[in-house]
């Protein structure tokens, strides 16, 4: 694949983002209008065009003038102008370079560009604003926020250049963030949740009314710790290693890394941060569908 | 039918069974580093591990077989009591016809009385071997309780000084041929060659022996070496001239007078009536020297005047050819020999066989790409 080229979206996952909608919670009537999806054909807006009645269409939004010189049932419609921009924050730090080892040539950082296109997709969809933000070893790397299909070839071209390195950088460091995510923003994380940093960041953000989500990215081999040989298990950020035998480790690690992964949820939910854990065996809406689904409360 | 090991010490050579055992066990404590993000929810705890464990085992099990086999291969096993092939064995020496004989009995195991006992369907071997021995050798490599059968001719060749003892009874078949005439011994009396300074008794006593053996009389002295069918006699005290030297070493025959003491090399062939020694020899590359004790004059050697002397003079210089014709009727083997020992059936052939098929097996396992993947 070249290295430019568009990251792509599987077929059937992309049918299935029809059914999906970014919706923030806290920019619910923010502005007193209504829902979010309402925003858009408001009255008082600015005019856009006319189009034929359709049934369904709430009749308070019928031109009656219109009609009274055609007699014939016109719809207003206004210039789509979304009050929500949708930020993705990605972990890019070494540990997004575990890969499964059933499927060695796809990395979490492969999983987490791959989602993120697929909430570019969504945000293109609706028109919203959207924005992507890298952490790593280096520092950040964004795309400021904007529209239409040539930012989403600007993030792309992000997405194809970010590396998996270092850890998770100073706090100074991360000013970016708060210049750009303005308050009410969605703002999307997509990474392993394994940098306490990256939590705290998270939780402050939430408490700075920024509209947050966690999507945490998994591989497979976190969750069922397949091994049964000894191995030398390596941390990719700190490099310490740890000899073990598979076998022997599994038990006591599914156990302590459970318990991990409860304890962030309840953190998260302390924060009013909505969670949710994809795995990368998994098809890349499944987390989505969980968290911007309908029915989700999202 | 038991296994034995002819070589048991090369069973040490399963001690190389330790480096598919070590290499197999090596790759276990190489550990490849795994990139693990979760790190910090594992606990480090290596465990003792309960019992050793191999890779691979079914390549180790082959090299292990492999090995096995090359330490049994050392060893050198037999199969003992293995079931012997009792058919009957007819045995043709070589110059008889043996397409005609075996159209008797076309069905039983024909082969020549020839090393390596081939059979008869291969070209025959030539004819001048030595019958008896090979006789021997065959009834020692047959397993006892085969019947067999010698077509030999008549009269033989080939027999040696006693009649052969096999350990069976043989059906002695003897087949008429005509043998060739005896060469005529007269015709073929050596000459004798004079050098030297002869003095006139000597002359006379060879002279004398010259006529006793051919009736030609003693050809004039010379200092020419002798040559093929004649007898050198030096009588001198002066030493053999070199073509003289040369030519004793190279197979001839002389006689020299020259008293003295016994050499050590030297037999005493000749003792007169009083029992002192005549003539003693002494072999000299592959010539040999014939030395007169004392002048060649009947008062110093009153033997020369026994009429016997020309004869055995020339039984001594030319020692009558060994019997080579033997009636095959007088010389049917006598049995009584020692059961043949059975034959051990040799295992190596097969052995190797089936290290070649385990070597292949060994490289396809190791070298599969199925393998490759899993490392």
């Amino acid at each position: 694949m070249p290295p430019h080229a568009p990251i792509a979206i599987p077929a059937d996952v992309r049918s299935r983002l029809k059914a999906l909608r970014l919706l923030p919670r806290g920019a619910r009537g923010a502005h007193g209008i209504g829902l979010h999806a309402s925003r858009s054909r408001g009255a008082g807006l600015e005019f856009a065009q006319y189009r034929a009645y359709e049934p369904g269409d709430e009749l308070r939004q019928i031109d009656w003038k219109l009609y009274a010189r055609s007699d014939r049932f016109f719809v207003r419609e206004s210039e789509r102008e979304s009050p929500i921009t949708t930020w993705v924050l990605i972990d890019a730090t070494a540990s997004a370079a575990q890969h499964d080892r059933a499927r060695p040539q796809w990395s979490r950082l492969d999983q987490a560009c791959a989602t993120t296109a697929c909430l570019v997709e969504l945000a293109l969809q609706q028109g919203d604003r959207f924005g992507v933000i890298a952490v790593n070893g280096d520092g950040v790397q964004l795309v400021p926020a904007a529209s239409g299909p040539r930012q989403r070839d600007r993030v792309h071209l992000l997405l194809r250049q970010l590396q998996a390195q270092g850890s998770w950088p100073a706090v100074d460091v991360l000013r970016p963030v708060w210049e750009r995510v303005q308050a009410g923003d969605l703002l999307v994380a997509l990474g392993d949740g394994f940098d306490e940093a990256g939590t705290v960041l998270l939780e402050r953000l939430a408490a700075a009314r920024r509209e947050v989500l966690q999507l945490q990215l998994l591989s497979a081999d976190e969750r069922d710790f397949p091994f049964t040989d000894g191995h030398r298990f390596r941390d990719p950020e700190t490099g310490e290693e740890l000899l073990g035998d598979g076998r022997a480790l599994r038990a006591d690690y599914l156990a302590r890394f459970g318990q991990a992964q409860h304890a962030l949820q309840a953190r998260l939910h302390a924060s009013g941060i909505a969670h949710a854990v994809g795995y990368m065996d998994q098809p890349l809406d499944a987390p989505l569908r969980l968290l911007f689904g309908p029915g989700s409360g999202a | 039918m038991n296994l034995a090991l002819l070589f048991p010490l090369g069973l040490l050579a399963l001690a190389a069974w330790l480096v598919p055992l070590l290499v197999h066990l090596a790759r276990r404590q190489q550990y490849a580093p795994l990139e693990f993000a979760a790190l910090r929810w594992l606990r480090a705890r290596v465990r003792p591990r309960q019992r050793v464990r191999f890779d691979e085992w079914p390549l180790l099990l082959l090299r292990l077989l492999l090995l096995a086999a090359l330490a049994l291969l050392l060893a050198r096993p037999i199969l003992q009591g293995s079931a012997p092939d009792t058919r009957a064995v007819i045995a043709v020496a070589p110059g008889l016809d043996a397409a005609a004989l075996r159209a008797q009995q076309p069905e039983a195991d024909w082969r020549w009385l020839a090393p390596g006992f081939a059979s008869t369907d291969t070209p025959a071997p030539p004819a001048a071997q030595p019958l008896t021995s090979l006789l021997r050798e065959l009834d020692q490599t047959l397993p006892a309780g085969a019947p067999l059968t010698v077509y030999v001719p008549d009269p033989l060749t080939g027999a040696d000084a006693q009649r052969p003892r096999l350990s069976r009874p043989v059906q002695w078949r003897p087949i008429a041929r005509t043998a060739p005439a005896a060469p005529d011994a007269s015709s073929s009396a050596p000459r004798l060659r004079l050098g030297g300074a002869a003095d006139a008794p000597a002359r006379r006593v060879l002279d004398a022996v010259q006529r006793a053996w051919s009736g030609q009389p003693l050809a004039a002295a010379t200092d020419a070496a002798p040559v093929q069918g004649e007898i050198g006699v030096w009588v001198s005290a002066a030493p053999l001239p070199p073509t003289w030297q040369a030519w004793l070493e190279g197979g001839g025959t002389v006689l020299v007078t020259q008293a003295g003491t016994r050499a050590p090399a030297e037999t005493v062939v000749l003792r007169d009536a009083q029992g002192q020694a005549a003539i003693s020899e002494r072999r000299v590359g592959q010539g040999r020297l014939l030395r007169v004790h004392g002048a060649l004059s009947p008062s110093a050697l009153p033997l020369l005047e026994d009429p016997a002397f020309p004869r055995q003079l020339l039984t001594l210089a030319r020692p009558p050819a060994a019997p080579q014709w033997v009636a095959a009727a007088t010389h049917a083997p006598l049995t009584g020999a020692d059961a043949p020992a059975p034959q051990p059936l040799d295992l190596a052939p097969w052995l190797l066989g089936l290290i070649v098929l385990l070597f292949a097996m060994e490289r396809w396992l190791a070298t599969s790409a199925r393998r490759g993947a899993q490392a």
